[in-house]
This record gives C-alpha cells, structure tokens and sequence, in this order.
C-alpha cells in the first residue's frame, strides 16, 4: 500500500553522502509526510510545521548513526514520535489526537457512511488507534510499523485485521 | 463494503487536507538557515573529510579510516572532534604518508562545528 512516491533513491542518496544537496532532496520527499504525521495525532497547522523541522533538523545531525539505509523511514518516524512526545510533556497536555483538522470536515466524500475516520478512532485504544494512523493515514507498511512499534510483522497484521474485523462489525 | 480500501480512501482524503496548505520549500529555507546557524554538525564534516580523503586514499579506505577514527575516539560527536582529528590524521599518515596526514590535521581543524 504505497501512498507516498518512492523515495528510495532520494533516501540512498542522502545516507550515502548527507550534504546539503542530498538533505534538500530528502526533505522535500519526507517533510510533508512528517507535517500529515503530526497533523494526524492532532497539532495544528503551525505547530506541525515547527516539529517538521525539528525532525528534520535532527535527521541531518544523526543519520551517521543509521545503520541500515532500508529502515530510514521508520527511524525518521521514531524520531517524530519523540519530538511529539516531547512537545506534548512541554505543552503539560495530551494533544487532541482524535481531533480532525478543522479542513477536514467540509465538504469531502466519507466513506463510512456518515462517520468519519477520526469519530471511529475515538473508539479504539491509544495504541490500536496509532496502529490504524500508521498503517492508513501514514501509508506504513507491515513491516515498517513493526520496526517502529518493534514488535513482530505478525502481530501487526493480525492487530489490523482484527480491527477491520471489529469495523465491520460496528457498520454491520 | 471492502473496508482495507475504505480506510485508504479515508486516509488519502486527510492527506490531501493536511497538505492543501504546506509550503514545504518555505520550511526547507527556514531549515537551512537554521543549519547554516548552527555551524557544521559532525555528520557534515565527516562528509567534508571524505571529499577530502577519497581522492587520495579511495571511498572504502576513507571510509574505513574515518570509522576506525571515530571509533578510537569514542564514538564522533562535536565534543571531540580535536581528538577525532587527531586519529584520522594519524591514521592517514601510517599510509598515504606524514603531508597527507598533515593535510587531514589542518582541514580538520579549520572545521567550526555546533
């Protein structure tokens, strides 16, 4: 389930050789992911941006230390992940992560029959709901959301299928 | 209903939200004013040390070296960076020679890092 452009080269590029060149590229491939990353989990529009950023910055400083180009994008996640777990101790609060951006309510073709995505999450756990961000939102692979959440290939594709089971059956 | 592609209809319809208003060469710019601020991380002088280290030894023996360099030196981080010098030119003049060595020694040097 490929949602965003390949961005192999771009990525084998910059971990090669990290210059200036080579970051411009990778940002432009993986900056606006990061921006529907945070979006997703309920920032707004600024805040997003300035945790882009960061992000961003922070991958330039440390990908010396990535060890297998392969897993870039679930390392470049990982990293998100912190930055907003930082964000949200500094802030004293849990960000809206339920909260749709205020664009996304007008006008956009729903295909839940009346009930949008985010209303769905709100009834799911924390961490089934970050699980279906991942996957559906984020446009993650399996095997990427194992190496982000390090937990087994297996045990995401299960914990998927069974919350598509327990959509149909809310929709039933 | 085929609920996979339910949910990858919905997804893609918050993606294009989200980004109906990002600017992403906007945040690029400001980013490398921020870098160019900052000084040079140790990712980016390494990167500078290999464009100088490859002509002379080739990509695998300057990468190997600057390795082994940093190793020595406890692991890069802009703290040490002297001693990380000082490894890497020490290491380079055991086989390139004492002026390749120098060379490395003096570049290193001159690098200004955050």
């Amino acid at each position: 389930m490929a949602v965003w452009t390949s961005t192999d080269e771009v990525v084998a590029r910059f971990v090669d050789r990290p210059d200036e060149e080579s970051f411009a590229e990778v940002f432009r491939a993986m900056a606006p992911q990061l921006v529907v990353y945070f979006r997703a989990r309920g920032c707004e529009a600024g805040v997003a941006e300035d945790l882009t950023q960061e992000v961003m910055l922070a991958t330039f400083r440390k990908v010396g230390s990535l060890r297998d180009g392969n897993l870039f994008r679930p390392w470049l996640f990982r990293i998100a992940k912190n930055e907003l777990l930082q964000h949200v101790r500094q802030q004293g609060r849990r960000p809206e992560v339920t909260a749709l951006p205020p664009e996304l309510s007008a006008g956009a073709w729903n295909p839940f029959d009346g009930l949008r995505l985010g209303e769905w999450l709100d009834c799911l756990s924390p961490e089934d709901r970050e699980l279906m961000l991942l996957r559906y939102v984020d446009g993650f692979a399996y095997h990427e959301i194992a190496e982000l959440l390090e937990i087994p290939m297996g045990t995401v594709q299960w914990r998927v299928f069974r919350l598509k089971k327990q959509l149909a059956e809310h929709f039933a | 209903m085929n609920w996979d592609q339910a949910l990858a209809q919905e997804g893609s319809r918050w993606r294009e939200a989200a980004l109906r208003q990002v600017d992403t060469e906007r945040l690029l710019q400001g980013t490398m004013r921020r870098l160019e601020r900052d000084g040079l991380t140790p990712t980016e002088a390494m990167a500078l040390m290999s464009h100088l280290l490859e002509p002379l030894c080739g990509k695998g023996a300057a990468e190997s070296t600057m390795t082994a360099a940093s190793r020595r030196c406890g692991g890069l981080s802009a703290r040490n960076w002297r001693t990380f010098v000082a490894c890497l030119s020490e290491l380079i003049s055991s086989f390139c020679g004492a002026a390749a060595g120098r060379l490395v020694d003096q570049a290193g040097l001159s690098l200004e890092l955050a």
